[in-house]
């Protein structure tokens, strides 16, 4: 009997493909500890090795990826209670490209297998890229930028936090039914955010400063509802660094504890361990767990 | 969840579909996201209280634009004191926003204009004042075309199609400021806002359960010009809406706003909306009793008659 079901959603390119990678080596190997053990991998064993491998190698994992949906289940469970049923759930990315969720926005549809799927879920792991949060420029905006040139085709632009809303209320509104859930909001590449901090000698900030500073709306939309959602923030960097830099690679290539490469930020830990998030959902915390 | 259940939740590749497996192809409607029908909004109704915001102006007076600009504050961060706490018509904001951002191309941030249609649709936001969760709002945005205030001013029977504003809880009425700058445009906007107003009043649309927020749009063009006799004009306003006015609706209040200030673009999208917002979310005005007659000559008895009489026909409500 398996607990419950958490369910990852995120737009295109947001690294849920890099963290199932992470993830699953981190709760598959039995000399790393970790908050959850892999039980099990679900029907489609390749894709979660093809994910592992590239991980491994430091390769992009959108190489494997094909177009349509493509469902990945892991069955976890807590260390400290294995054994006990009450301790297993399912860690499910119902669609590894994310094309699902870019075109819930579009098309005002989603499939009946994510449906049935997404009906019965109540806990969520949010994906957001850190550098791929797109902020539509007003036109005054871009006409303040001396030396800026309108695009003569210019693409539409959607704000990001606009869909991760939408997706997250999508979730709660008909067809679906209202109800309680716990939110993980997991920001990934989040070394860059820390580099560019750095760089220009700002104070860190935590995860949850990120994400008011950078998707206010998101975060609005969080706090405002904390009679249903619960909710947290984590920074993660699942690949250690960047893979356009073959120097990073080799570095992180050469790592004799490949768990090392990954770093879990809350605004209180930083761990390796990036099934802290699965076993948050799971069990909930001591603290932290409500929005501001 | 079984083990096995779970193998059937991944998915088993087989040559042919089954129907099980056309079953999950297909496609399940989600909320459309546009804006939403009268139908649509009394479900919204049923599940929870809703105010309804009417706005009403003449075309090219801002209104829009300024639903669109508390949007984008809300983009930005908390309004005041108020907070973004969802929308169900999500795209139908981002639709209203596109001419004003750089990816459409255009020179000068532009909002399209309302058509005329079948029926009123709403724009839906969310908004949470501190406080417990009772403190939130749902709002409902509906806009009366430009063509429709012309019309509703001069015509009683138009005016009595407007049964949205029976039902609203404010009535947001704009006064132009490009027209307020000129004095050849002041006077005869004002005349317009005053004339709907006082037919609103003699047909009884408007009444204590709803407020009246004036707003000056386009406030950074009058910032910025020279506006002689403005400030005499708009007080002489003020007090016709005090002793005309307040004492039959829930309230008045006026709000000088700029949604996407061209002339003065410091000031920064949607300026002023705090106020209107604030006051959007204010308690209701406790219900106050006016004792002299209200701006018609026909008596009360009558117009109550009246209004029992066309409802029974279901004429009040009927489309024009």
């Amino acid at each position: 009997m398996i607990e419950s079901t958490q369910l990852i959603i995120g737009l295109p390119e947001s690294g849920k493909s890099t963290f199932i990678g992470a993830l699953s080596f981190v709760a598959e190997r039995a000399e790393v500890p970790s908050a959850m053990r892999l039980v099990k991998l679900g029907t489609e064993d390749d894709r979660i090795n093809g994910l592992i491998e590239c991980w491994l190698k430091c390769e992009r994992p959108g190489r494997t990826l094909q177009a349509g949906e493509q469902m990945v289940t892991l069955l976890l469970e807590d260390s400290a209670t294995s054994g006990d049923d009450s301790s297993r759930c399912m860690l499910v990315l119902p669609d590894l490209a994310g094309e699902t969720f870019e075109h819930q926005w579009t098309d005002r549809q989603c499939t009946r297998s994510y449906f049935e799927l997404a009906a019965t879920v109540n806990q969520v792991v949010l994906f957001v890229h850190a550098e791929k949060v797109e902020e539509p420029l007003r036109i005054e905006e871009l006409l303040d930028m001396a030396g800026a040139v309108p695009e003569s085709e210019p693409k539409p632009s959607l704000p990001t936090q606009v869909v991760l809303v939408d997706l997250l209320q999508a979730l709660v509104h008909p067809p679906f039914l209202p109800r309680a859930m716990r939110v993980a909001v997991v920001i990934s590449a989040w070394d860059l955010v820390e580099a560019v901090q750095a760089k220009a000698g700002e104070v860190s900030q935590t995860p949850s400063e990120w994400m008011k500073s950078r998707l206010p709306l998101l975060q609005q939309y969080l706090a405002t509802h904390n009679d249903t959602l619960t909710w947290r923030v984590w920074g993660a960097s699942a690949q250690g660094g960047s893979y356009d830099d073959q120097e990073t690679i080799e570095q992180l290539r050469a790592e004799p504890h490949q768990e090392r490469r990954i770093r879990l930020v809350s605004d209180t830990t930083t761990t390796y361990d990036l099934t802290e998030i699965v076993h948050w959902l799971l069990r909930g915390g001591t603290h932290d767990e409500a929005g501001p | 969840m079984t083990d096995e259940e779970a193998t059937d939740l991944a998915g088993q590749e087989s040559p042919e579909p089954t129907a099980d497996e056309e079953a999950t192809t297909e496609a399940v409607d989600l909320l459309r996201g546009g804006a939403l029908t009268p139908s649509e909004v009394e479900w919204i109704a049923t599940g929870r209280p809703v105010r309804i915001v009417v706005l009403a102006g003449p075309s090219g007076s801002g209104k829009t634009t300024l639903v669109g600009s508390i949007y984008e504050r809300f983009q930005k961060g908390q309004v005041g004191e108020l907070a973004f706490a969802g929308s169900l018509t999500l795209p139908a904001f981002e639709e209203r926003c596109e001419l004003a951002r750089a990816s459409s191309g255009k020179p000068t941030p532009d909002t399209a204009h309302t058509p005329r249609q079948e029926g009123f649709h709403y724009l839906h936001l969310c908004v949470q004042a501190p406080g417990p969760p009772t403190n939130r709002h749902d709002l409902l945005f509906a806009d009366v075309t430009g063509e429709m205030y012309q019309e509703a001013k001069d015509s009683s029977e138009v005016c009595r199609g407007l049964s949205i504003v029976r039902r609203a809880h404010a009535l947001v009425l704009f006064l132009d400021g490009v027209a307020l700058v000129e004095s050849a445009t002041r006077h005869a906007c004002i005349e317009d806002a005053r004339r709907l107003l006082r037919r609103l009043l003699e047909e009884r649309m408007l009444g204590p359960a709803t407020a009246v927020e004036l707003v000056y749009s386009k406030w950074d063009e009058v910032l910025s010009s020279q506006t002689d006799g403005l400030a005499g004009t708009l007080s002489a306003f003020d007090a016709y809406l005090t002793a005309q006015v307040r004492p039959y609706v829930g309230a008045v209040r006026t709000h000088k706003t700029a949604g996407s200030p061209k002339r003065q673009p410091e000031l920064g999208v949607g300026w002023g909306v705090d106020s209107l917002l604030g006051a959007l979310t204010a308690p209701p005005a406790p219900p106050h009793f006016h004792l002299g007659d209200p701006p018609r000559r026909a008596p009360r008895d009558f117009l109550a008659f009246r209004e029992g009489y066309c409802a029974q026909l279901h004429l009040w409500s009927k489309p024009r």
